[in-house]
């Protein structure tokens, strides 16, 4: 079982002080294609698509937006890391590594409230845990 | 529970994989034998898989497992006349042309990719050799046996999938 307090967000190695919710979902979509005679469709497993949100409270060093910015033209990739470590009595650390282009970079804030941050990450690779 | 007789389900197993020994191993589409086969038993149309088109001659047989549209063409040589002073067509029937048969459909392994050189060598040898095409709606039929001219036919591979996914059309005229 893992527990919220032991995950630790990481953007570009830089960990993310107030990460507050992540979510992720990556998949194959299915293409579905008639056939004639037959009134069961052939399914064609289609190229990879993903993305990772993550939500957190903004901080006055938080310096996220920048990643969100073309450098000549092109988006940077970015690299987030989720550090997760069980509750077990002798703990094991999972480390999960989501690699793509941050877009769309939101900041969020109401009076009175707490800033909020929140961006995607659209995956070029399928994650990986270790 | 009372069944059919023994001889008559296992005729039936015997067809089925009959059909899907043919059908290519690496062909994400191809059946499961357990559930065809219990399909067949329960007599829920056995042979009921996609629409099968087969083209076959001395020379080789081609298996089309995904065809989208058989489209048949019914053509007619119609002469006209022009007559001055008339703002319309006249015609005058001067026959049918042979009947066109235009296939389109997709494959999706390696193995269907390799029907492109059979089908080289097929409509190389065809004077000699021709051609019959059968068009199955499931087990039934709609062209059956036919002999056709096999002409012009290309695949057209579609980007984003991470198999052998490419749509063809292939095209045939009747012989008459």
């Amino acid at each position: 079982m893992i527990f919220g307090s032991k995950v630790i967000v990481k953007v570009n190695g830089n960990t993310l002080g107030m990460a507050d919710h992540y979510r992720a979902r990556w998949l194959y979509p299915i293409g579905k294609r008639p056939v004639f005679g037959s009134q069961m469709k052939a399914r064609l497993t289609q190229s990879f698509d993903g993305e990772l949100q993550v939500e957190g409270l903004w901080t006055t060093d938080n310096t996220l937006h920048t990643l969100a910015t073309p450098v000549s033209g092109v988006l940077p990739t970015v690299t987030v890391v989720i550090e997760e470590t069980d509750i077990q009595a002798t703990p094991v650390l999972k480390t999960w590594t989501f690699t793509g282009q941050m877009s769309p970079y939101e900041k969020e804030g109401q009076a009175d409230q707490f800033v909020i941050v929140r961006f995607t990450v659209d995956l070029s690779a399928e994650p990986t845990c270790t | 529970m009372p069944g059919k007789p023994l001889e008559v389900e296992a005729a039936a197993l015997n067809e089925i994989s009959e059909i899907l020994k043919r059908w290519p191993k690496d062909c994400p589409q191809r059946p499961r034998f357990e559930t065809v086969a219990i399909r067949g038993i329960q007599g829920i149309q056995p042979l009921q898989f996609d629409g099968i088109v087969t083209l076959t001659s001395s020379l080789g047989t081609v298996d089309l497992y995904h065809v989208e549209r058989p489209r048949e063409l019914m053509a007619t040589k119609m002469e006209e006349s022009e007559i001055p002073g008339q703002h319309k067509d006249t015609k005058h029937y001067r026959g049918d042309k042979s009947d066109r048969l235009e296939l389109t459909g997709f494959i999706d392994s390696l193995t269907e990719y390799n029907i492109k050189s059979t089908l080289k060598t097929m409509r190389q040898g065809q004077d000699a050799n021709p051609i019959s095409v059968t068009v199955r709606f499931g087990a039934t039929p709609i062209i059956n046996s036919v002999q056709y001219w096999l002409e012009d036919f290309d695949f057209d591979p579609e980007p984003g999938y991470g198999v052998y996914v490419a749509n063809y059309t292939i095209k045939l005229t009747k012989r008459d």
